[in-house]
């Protein structure tokens, strides 16, 4: 199986603040990912380094097996990393109707308009806003806004998909629906996801791996049942919330 | 809460309501068959001629400011470079000084006399010359002087940016993309909105037209009306296209800036990383090119001054008009940063209440200076008010009329940024309103107080259409005094003023721009 995201030895800094130290992950081809963590132990950081919003001061990115980043220089422009980032507070265009925010990302691929536009509304399609194109962001729903913003990210067709806790604010009804789309587009497009999240149902319920960071390293990185199982004092709260959130699934 | 608002509408009352209605009211006070009617300028084929040129010109002038104003802000905003900022700085002084000394430096110190005359030759002066004395050279001034203005609106609507969308769109377009289709995109409100500011205020420009020998629609109602001795009811006749227009472009600013999209809180968001949007080179160079453009004006006023003899004797005479200006400046800054703090705090908590206040100030600054100053002299030229009317009062009076809208505008920026609970928290705790605005509300707003103040005074400095039509006998400010002085004067002495007029303005510029950059130390 090959690679999908390779990380080495990768060191960020905000201000003069250490915010990841030496972190290593590798994800598959088509394998999903959660990253879990308490708020400021650097997940969004290690996201947005990967995706290249963010420079490291040493350490190497290499996304389907090509570098994009070594130490503080990055290689390969973020816009052509072949990722996408589902934002936290979504980073929706204000201005762009749904459709003209799915013609806008896929503008860079040389598309025909006419091509272009099948693509848009398909996109929108796949995700339940096909009567919705017109639509400003402001004029949606939450969850319109939500399925809006994984359209975006998806229409491309990213070989790997980064998700910065887009489904933090959401009640559970929603969240549930909004991770079973995510699921699903994912089975259809078989790309890999890195999902950060801090709340173990979401974890759950759309990855098969989960990575832990606490205090700029990473503690853990194995397989859900394992966590729940491990008898660590450091990781045993989360073990605990993820059983918790894994009964009342079963439920 | 409610006196702010009841205050704020007030002096937008005393200030510029007034003396637009007491205008209207000339109509009716001359009683004879020669009162010229309410619609004679709209009427007449040679007043509307020139009021369709002058029309045209400021709409080019806007436009053309708008494009450019775009352009610089955006790259002021994305770059993180100390010749891109240099260069802004540069592009900035032309706005903290009257167009006028930029008419000045251009025509008599870097084309008539200047180097272009001894380098280039006498044939190409006389283009140049033809070039700058007409329309061309108008609105050229214009541009120079006011795109500044726009470029500061448009750098406050980018610093006011949630980074995420440039982001999100540089992750999947790239940088360049991003940039036009997210931040300029996002950033046009406040462009459009400079750019009718810059109409506005090019439609009622009076000192440049005079200097460039352009015959435009404000100088002569200037011409006209300043004299005092023109028909009852002429007044208003001329004043009220320009009123008309005025309304307009209060309407299309107000609409412009709905929901702060023209000046937004800091806590709206900071802005795009210039890091994410490429190195910036040509933003730089465009920023670069614009603070020499900018810079051109005053290398021609330091050439004029250093090519004649005795530059420095005007300076002496000159000193009582220094003071005087020092005089009015804090007449009208102390009050207006005081109505400011109080109408802008108003208008920040409780926004709903401020239509009429923030309109009326707004129909101030929209308003040609020269209309308000003949609508302040209606009011107060009466024997019970000779005490305003001869003295410095009316000047204060105009100057507050001019620059309420900003003071205010600036401030409710700065409290929208401080979340109303603190100031809540204070209310239940039981604090009296002394307590709460010395404690709570005023103190995270004290370097805007102190930028607001800077600013206010800069303006007041460079206002040159309103106290021209209203100071007093000899009351003349450094502005005036150089108007008055180039006609006949040598031109070594009146750049000499001129760059006095400069080092004030840089002072001021540098208060400013230290009460904006300070960091907090806690």
């Amino acid at each position: 199986m090959t690679t999908s995201l390779a990380i080495t030895g990768l060191r960020v800094e905000l201000g003069r603040h250490m915010v990841l130290d030496d972190i290593g992950l590798t994800i598959a081809d088509g394998e999903r990912v959660a990253l879990m963590g308490a708020s400021g132990s650097g997940k969004t950081t290690l996201v947005r380094t990967i995706a290249g919003l963010q420079l490291a001061i040493a350490g190497t990115v290499a996304l389907g097996g090509r570098k994009v980043s070594e130490g503080r220089h990055s290689l390969v422009a973020p816009s052509r990393r072949r990722i996408s980032l589902v934002f936290q507070d979504l980073a929706l265009w204000p201005h762009m109707t749904a459709v003209q925010h799915l013609l806008f990302v896929l503008g860079g691929q040389s598309l025909s308009r006419r091509k272009a536009d099948e693509l848009a509304l398909a996109a929108l399609d796949d995700v339940g806003l096909g009567d919705r194109a017109g639509s400003r962001p402001a004029e949606l729903s939450g969850g319109e806004r939500q399925r809006l913003a994984l359209a975006r990210a998806l229409a491309p067709r990213p070989e790997l998909l980064l998700l910065d806790e887009p489904f933090a604010s959401l009640d559970l009804p929603l969240k549930l629906e909004m991770t079973k789309l995510l699921r699903q587009r994912q089975q259809a497009g078989g790309f890999s996801m890195l999902h950060v999240t801090h709340d173990p149902l979401d974890a759950l319920r759309t990855a098969s791996r989960i990575v832990l960071l606490e205090e700029a390293a990473v503690v853990f990185d194995g397989r859900a049942s394992e966590l729940i199982r491990d008898e660590t004092p450091a990781l045993a709260p989360i073990g605990a919330a993820l059983r918790e959130a894994l009964e009342v699934l079963t439920d | 809460m409610r006196a702010g608002h009841v205050l704020s509408g007030l002096a937008a009352a005393l200030c510029i309501i007034a003396p637009l209605v007491a205008l209207a009211l000339m109509q009716s006070a001359g009683g004879s068959a020669e009162v010229a009617p309410p619609w004679f300028a709209l009427t007449d084929p040679v007043l509307r001629r020139l009021l369709a040129a002058s029309t045209a010109q400021a709409a080019i002038a806007g436009a053309i400011a708008g494009v450019c104003g775009l352009g610089l802000g955006v790259a002021l905003a994305t770059v993180r470079s100390s010749w891109g900022r240099a260069g802004a700085v540069l592009h900035m002084l032309p706005l903290c000084l009257p167009p006028y000394l930029l008419a000045l430096g251009l025509v008599h110190g870097l084309a008539r006399g200047g180097p272009v005359d001894r380098y280039l030759g006498s044939s190409l002066r006389v283009v140049v010359d033809g070039v700058l004395h007409g329309p061309g050279g108008f609105m050229m001034i214009q541009v120079l002087a006011l795109t500044p203005l726009v470029t500061l609106l448009v750098l406050a609507a980018v610093r006011g940016m949630d980074p995420a969308p440039v982001e999100a769109g540089a992750l999947s377009r790239g940088p360049s993309v991003a940039l036009v289709r997210i931040v300029a995109r996002h950033s046009l409100p406040a462009a459009a909105a400079g750019a009718t500011l810059v109409f506005l205020l090019t439609l009622g420009e009076v000192a440049v037209p005079m200097l460039l020998g352009v015959q435009t629609y404000a100088g002569t109602v200037f011409a006209r009306l300043a004299d005092l001795s023109f028909l009852p009811g002429e007044a208003l006749s001329r004043s009220l296209p320009m009123v008309l227009v005025a309304l307009a472009g209060t309407a299309t600013l107000l609409r412009l800036d709905r929901g702060g999209a023209v000046l937004p809180s800091a806590r709206a968001g900071h802005g795009p990383a210039p890091e994410l949007l490429g190195s910036g080179a040509i933003r730089v160079t465009a920023l670069v090119t614009a603070g020499l453009i900018g810079a051109a004006p005053l290398v021609g006023l330091a050439w004029m001054a250093a090519s004649g003899s005795d530059p420095l004797s005007a300076l002496g005479p000159a000193l009582e008009s220094v003071g005087r200006t020092l005089v009015y400046m804090a007449g009208a800054t102390v009050p207006l940063v005081a109505l400011g703090l109080l109408g802008g705090h108003a208008w920040a908590r409780d926004p709903a209440k401020q239509t009429f206040s923030a309109g009326a100030a707004l129909l101030g600054l929209t308003l040609p200076g020269v209309v308000l100053g003949i609508g302040l002299i209606a009011l107060w030229n009466r024997p019970s008010t000779s005490w305003i009317y001869g003295g410095s009062a009316v000047v204060v009076l105009g100057l507050m009329g001019r620059y309420l809208y900003l003071a205010q505008r600036a401030f409710k920026v700065a409290f929208n940024a401080v979340p109303a609970a603190e100031e809540e928290a204070a209310l239940v705790a039981r604090k009296g309103v002394p307590a709460r605005w010395l404690r709570v509300t005023a103190p995270p707003v004290r370097r805007a107080t102190l930028a607001v103040g800077a600013a206010v005074a800069l303006l007041i400095l460079r206002d040159l259409d309103t106290i021209l039509t209203v100071y007093p006998p000899g009351g003349a400010t450094l502005a005036v005094r150089i108007l008055t002085l180039e006609a006949n004067a040598p031109p070594a002495q009146t750049a000499t003023l001129a760059l006095l007029q400069i080092g004030l303005s840089a002072l001021l510029g540098l208060a400013f721009l230290a009460a904006i950059t300070r960091r907090r130390t806690a």
